[in-house]
């Protein structure tokens, strides 16, 4: 076909590591047309971040081969390109933007800068020139005053700002194909979307084609014309956005589509006491200045919130970055200091000293969202999930606490070779599955879930949301549930608060809060988490 | 060698997989063996190189000379002071008739003179003095034995006394942090801007000097490079989820710092160790070399390296030193690599 951009033919990618070569990406074949928007879909490890990569020629030549595959652009193979042909393509004719703004600007030089940065070397454009066309650009990307922002530093800036001005670099040169490489993924659901719309409004203005690499399958619904599905460095379904995900043919492809959560909500007997009963938490963070650290102001980072949980039950905590969520929980727990008081059961915590509060740390736990960091990678798997039975159990003798273990471990579905293994050796998943032993083991009472699922591919996520029901519903556990995301939260919470800038602004039973939302900030919420959903 | 295969056996424990990664690394597991030969050998010194004999038999009753000191007429001779036993006289006594001696394998110790040498001192390699003799007559070999022992000794008290310190002043640092953390910074960059050889100087002429002065003064400032990392690695550890996680378990901070955070800030430390052992020989070869060390009758391979220096035509002394030395370093320095290696649970 004429209008064909770039065609990918029999892409083949392998890893070179000391125990053995592996092959990420296994003959992959697909094209982009002009002014034509495809998406790679897969879970992690499914090898489409290797495969855009491979577009650049971005990887470490010491640590990557491309034993077969072309990649014709212009008429030309860039598997055979030099050095110096791919870095004049590269920023010029392809560019990129990667997933987390943050770490891919960089932190020392303002956004101005290195927008012209590329101006300079591609154009040759003076200073003068470049700067004029930074600031259109940023204009352009949607971010207000340019003229003063231009000179901002990246952590100046908001998360969304800070993509949009890593949008404004990629289309700096006015490339013919923008590579993006789960571009909403670090973002908040209501500036994902945002993102979203952006990139097809350029997309429209500049008539670019937009690769979009995403695990999120419902994201390129809207989106993409054409979606590949990427499944173990192989692409096992390739269809026009609208007859995929009518007809998806491959059993992998429905799966996926499948993945979404579904309600798990159990029924809580009537009558059940109250676990935690909280009233007028406050968390101030003083914002101190000089050189003798005078507080010149406070962050009311949790701002007189009421909370009441129940046995059995799940509170639904939502809200966007920096609304105070996490900070919330961890304050119920008595992990921060807060003003106001907490009850649990006969003992009003919030007057306990940290001495006191030891013996019942057993009944509080928590399930972090990143299972790669919160799992000590010095300790086994053994030592990881043993540790607190052995300190709120001491009597326990070496083999009982052992059973126990194996035990625990059959709950959430692992088998006992994972005893003396390191957390290294397992996936996301499983490590997620370790923490929730760590944490069911001690029989506790309530557990704060800080975005248990976030991290995790959706079919995953599925099933450990598919792990905690169970366990709520067998142990009888109460659960704090912090979420960005709304689908998951009105999975499995009873009740929801949703908060902003460290306030309650809505509350209530889920389906009322969902359905019926009173609150403009709520209606935009689930708007945005509709937008996701068929 | 089929390391990987064995490594992925579940069924081996975390000590079994650090073993099995240590003896990966070949060269360091040969200059483990050879490491631990040699020092094991040279903690028996006494009984390799010595100029008592090991066991005597005088008169149908056993003596041990080289632990218990015997008077000259214990064997019939006419002194009350210790009996010399290299001496022909005594030597006759004790071999005379049914009496019978039990040598150690050299006749020297570390600091036994060599009277009976036909050559000046420093003397070449005979077939008596193995390596030779330095500037006072002593047996080379011998003194080079026991000043391996003692400089290897020296190293790992060091070393401990070192890390332990360092990593316990980094531990409270790093995970206490905020306002004793300020302080004990600003007390460390005091302390390290002390000139520490202008002290060991001055202290060498106030007291008397001694081995153990110097693990002392040496100890004093060695444990300050290192806090300074176990600090930072504490500083990023201390907020990090399992940190958190174990705090939610209801875990002292105590035991927050010795089972979480330690393992995670282990990475400096095991990077140094080799150094800081090789290092620690080295300094004390160079006071000794420098005469600030240990005292003149201590065997020390700085003291050879001085003489060496001295009788620059004595090449036995200072080649056989220097090989001694290097070797040593070298050792430790492939021990400490596999050691590294070993363990570093993320590598398979």
């Amino acid at each position: 076909m004429a209008d064909r951009l770039i065609q990918v033919e029999n892409l083949k990618v392998t890893f070179k590591t000391q125990g053995g070569d592996i092959e990420a990406v296994r003959g992959v074949n697909f094209d982009i047309g002009t002014s034509e928007n495809v998406a790679i879909v897969g879970e992690s490890g499914s090898g489409k971040s290797v495969t855009a990569l491979s577009l650049l020629k971005l990887h470490d030549p010491r640590q990557v081969e491309y034993p077969d595959g072309r990649i014709i652009y212009d008429g030309r193979d860039l598997m055979l390109a030099s050095d110096n042909e791919m870095r004049a393509i590269r920023g010029r004719d392809i560019s990129m933007i990667f997933q987390e703004p943050m770490t891919s600007l960089n932190p020392v030089y303002p956004i101005g800068v290195q927008i012209q940065e590329t101006l300079k070397l591609h154009k040759g454009m003076d200073r003068e020139a470049a700067r004029r066309i930074a600031i259109e650009l940023l204009d352009r990307v949607g971010i207000r005053e340019p003229q003063h922002r231009i000179d901002a530093f990246p952590h100046m800036l908001s998360g969304g700002q800070r993509q949009r001005a890593m949008i404004a670099m990629a289309l700096a040169c006015d490339p013919v194909l923008l590579i993006a490489d789960e571009p909403t993924t670090a973002l908040d659901v209501t500036v994902q979307q945002q993102i979203l719309d952006l990139l097809k409004d350029l997309q429209r203005e500049t008539g670019m084609s937009v690769l979009l690499i995403t695990h999120d399958l419902n994201l390129v619904r809207r989106f993409a014309d054409r979606v590949c599905v990427m499944h173990e460095g192989e692409i096992v379904e390739q269809a026009g956005s609208d007859v995929l995900f009518r007809q998806p043919q491959h059993d992998y492809t429905r799966y996926l589509l499948d993945s979404e959560p579904e309600s798990r909500i159990a029924e809580i007997e009537p009558g059940q006491e109250t676990v935690i009963k909280a009233e007028d938490i406050r968390v101030y963070f003083p914002i101190k200045k000089g050189f003798f650290k005078r507080k010149v102001g406070e962050v009311r980072a949790v701002d007189d919130i009421d909370v009441e949980l129940r046995r059995g039950e799940t509170l639904g905590i939502v809200g966007e970055s920096g609304s105070g969520k996490t900070t919330l929980g961890m304050a119920l727990l008595r992990m921060l200091d807060s003003t106001g008081t907490i009850r649990f059961r006969e003992h009003t915590i919030s007057d306990y000293r940290e001495q006191q509060m030891r013996p019942l740390r057993r009944f509080f736990q928590i399930v972090f969202q990143d299972p790669f960091s919160s799992l000590s990678p010095r300790m086994t798997v053994e030592q990881i999930i043993g540790e607190g039975l052995k300190l709120h159990y001491p009597d326990l003798t070496r083999s009982q606490r052992d059973e126990r273990i194996v035990a625990t471990l059959k709950e959430v579905g692992l088998d006992k070779t994972a005893l003396w293994r390191y957390p290294h050796e397992f996936s996301g998943g499983q490590r997620q599955r370790i923490a929730v032993a760590r944490t069911v083991i001690l029989e506790p009472d309530v557990i704060l879930l800080d975005e248990p699922t976030s991290a995790l591919d959706v079919s995953v996520q599925k099933q450990v949301l598919g792990l905690l029901s169970e366990l709520q519903v067998k142990h009888k556990l109460s659960y704090l549930f912090i979420s960005h995301d709304l689908r998951v939260v009105r999975a499995m919470s009873h009740r929801v608060i949703v908060m902003r800038a460290g306030r309650i602004i809505e509350t209530g039973p889920v389906n009322e809060v969902f359905e019926n939302p009173q609150q403009a900030y709520t209606r935009e919420l689930a708007r945005a988490s509709i937008y996701h959903q068929v | 060698m089929n390391s990987n295969g064995d490594l992925n056996n579940v069924h081996l424990s975390p000590g079994q997989r650090s073993w099995l990664r240590f003896k990966a690394n070949k060269r360091g597991y040969i200059s483990l063996w050879l490491f631990a030969i040699l020092f094991v050998t040279s903690l028996f010194a006494e009984v390799l190189f010595n100029d008592k004999p090991l066991v005597v038999n005088y008169q149908g009753e056993l003596f041990f000379p080289f632990l218990v000191s015997y008077p000259e007429t214990t064997f019939g001779g006419d002194f009350e002071t210790e009996a010399d036993y290299s001496d022909p006289y005594v030597r006759e006594l004790i071999t005379s008739g049914a009496n019978w001696v039990v040598d150690p394998l050299i006749r020297f110790s570390y600091n036994t003179i060599n009277f009976r040498s036909e050559l000046p001192n420093p003397a070449p390699p005979t077939s008596q003095n193995l390596l030779g003799t330095d500037d006072r007559g002593r047996d080379v070999f011998a003194r080079l034995v026991y000043g391996f022992r003692l400089s290897v000794l020296f190293a790992f008290a060091l070393t401990a006394i070192g890390v332990a310190v360092g990593i316990l002043a980094g531990a409270v640092q790093g995970y206490f942090s905020g306002r004793l953390d300020l302080i004990m910074q600003r007390v460390i960059e005091v302390w390290s801007s002390m000139p520490e050889l202008y002290l060991l100087i001055i202290f060498a002429s106030i007291f008397q000097p001694s081995i153990w002065l110097l693990i002392v003064l040496l100890s004093l400032f060695g444990w300050m490079g290192l806090s300074d990392y176990v600090r930072a690695e504490f500083l990023r550890g201390r907020n990090m989820d399992y940190v958190r996680a174990a705090r939610a378990m209801g875990l002292s901070d105590v035991a927050i710092m010795r089972h979480h955070l330690l393992p995670n800030s282990m990475t400096p430390v095991i990077t140094f160790l080799p150094f800081r052992i090789s290092g620690s020989i080295l300094a004390l070869t160079s006071l000794d070399f420098l005469g600030l060390g240990v005292p003149p009758t201590t065997p020390s391979l700085g003291e050879l390296l001085a003489q060496g220096k001295e009788n620059i035509e004595a090449w036995w002394l200072s080649l056989c030193t220097f090989i001694v030395l290097v070797g040593t370093l070298m050792l430790l320095i492939f021990i400490g690599e596999a050691l590294r290696e070993a363990m570093d649970t993320r590598k398979h």
